[in-house]
């Protein structure tokens, strides 16, 4: 041998010595097969390691044939594991879809998303504030008069036995309505028209079933 | 049962409809899911024992390896095997289990196998020695193990075991050579035999 060719035969060795598992297990493309097989013909080291792996590969495939199988049951416990995941996706899922799509949605149409929400709650808060109910208003019986004359002129106890349809009587009569009531008291804020509250009030101090009548306008105090 | 005999016929080689299953997992159809689960749970379930050396962590990681198959299945792309891309998942999982659990190198707990006592003597000798073999591979790190099994036990080639570890081929065979060249050492003569 010379100088020249034993570092390629050496090359060609150490090539091979490391391709011997894959050739024992047949997963060798051609070229690399050839290679193996024309270096073993000269390399008696190369044949005896590529005996010895041939024994293991065919051990190894016996022994492959002694793994555990018990598929069925761990494929319950995977299934259990999978429905669970599903149920919290499923769970989740709209809030994700919605997330989603606003996020891979276009800049310009989030913007406008936004701005069109502004205005509806600009809108909204506007309209509870034009709109808001005097009725909504809470007064105390204890509240100022000038403050209780806005929604009631005149303030009534009934006797706690009197009937409601006695008491519907009463007010109908009297063309008063209860804008407020009771209070702890028993206590009721009634409206009469201004033209007969001297009249409603008589009337109702004369009423069986009515303990008092108050007048709640200014400069109707007897 | 018919199922599963298809599953175990499936279970080697690549069969012509796997692509068609692993489809019918991207729509998450389960029965599909199943089929396949089944016909590679020999492979799994062998390939991370020899990983992972405990029963507990072999369940855990096969099933997370499951449920990654069956979140991604969509991004299969048929550009490999189905079996390697199913390995490489294994194995990045089974890389995981063993950096959570440190178990490094060597796996805790290697005493041989007792052979049952009713065993006769030349399945008794066998069991020994192959025990003796299980113990050794244990003794190999993570990559070493990994490329032993998926060379002798799996029947991969050099390629597809890199595709497996995401390495070069070249550090495949390295690889390869040395965890032989460590087992045949750690084995002495009794290596002859169990091989």
């Amino acid at each position: 041998m010379s100088g020249r060719v034993l570092p390629f035969e050496g090359k060609v060795h150490r090539e091979v010595e490391r391709l011997l598992p894959w050739f024992v297990n047949g997963t060798l493309d051609a070229e690399e097969k050839i290679l193996v097989e024309r270096h073993l013909e000269q390399c008696r080291p190369c044949r005896q390691e590529s005996t010895e792996l041939r024994e293991w590969h065919a051990h190894a495939a016996h022994d492959a044939d002694d793994a555990a199988s018990d598929a069925a049951r761990s494929w319950q416990r995977l299934h259990g594991r999978l429905q669970a995941l599903r149920r919290q996706r499923a769970a989740r899922s709209w809030w994700s879809a919605l997330v989603e799509g606003w996020r891979q949605s276009a800049p310009w149409l989030r913007w406008g998303v936004v701005a069109q929400s502004a205005a509806l709650v600009l809108f909204g808060s506007a309209q509870l504030l034009i709109d808001r109910p005097a009725s909504g208003i809470y007064r105390t019986l204890a509240a100022t008069q000038s403050a209780a004359t806005a929604t009631g002129n005149m303030v009534i106890v009934f006797d706690p036995h009197v009937t409601e349809a006695q008491m519907r009587r009463l007010l109908r009569v009297s063309q008063a309505r209860i804008v407020d009531g009771p209070n702890d008291a028993g206590a009721y804020v009634l409206v009469v028209p201004a033209g007969r509250l001297a009249a409603a009030r008589t009337a109702l101090r004369a009423a069986p079933g009515v303990t008092l009548v108050e007048s709640l306008a200014a400069g109707d105090e007897e | 049962m018919a199922q599963e005999s298809g599953a175990q016929m499936h279970a080697r080689d690549i069969p012509v409809d796997e692509v068609d299953l692993i489809g019918l997992v991207a729509v998450e159809d389960v029965r599909a899911f199943e089929a396949l689960y089944r016909a590679y749970y020999p492979r799994l379930t062998r390939f991370l024992r020899r990983m992972l050396r405990q029963q507990g962590l072999v369940d855990e990681v096969l099933d997370d390896t499951m449920l990654v198959i069956w979140r991604k299945a969509h991004t299969y792309d048929a550009s490999s095997k189905l079996s390697t891309w199913i390995f490489a998942i294994a194995y990045r999982q089974a890389l995981r289990a063993l950096r959570r659990a440190d178990h490094g190198v060597a796996a805790e707990g290697n005493e041989p196998a007792s052979p049952a006592e009713s065993e006769p003597d030349g399945a008794l000798q066998q069991h020994q020695l192959r025990a003796q073999l299980d113990d050794t591979l244990a003794l190999l790190s993570g990559e070493h193990r990994a490329v032993i099994e998926l060379t002798y036990y799996q029947g991969l080639s050099c390629r597809e075991i890199a595709e497996v570890m995401g390495c070069p081929v070249a550090t495949v065979k390295t690889r390869a050579f040395y965890a032989r060249r460590k087992l045949k050492a750690l084995l002495g003569g009794v290596g002859e035999q169990a091989l």
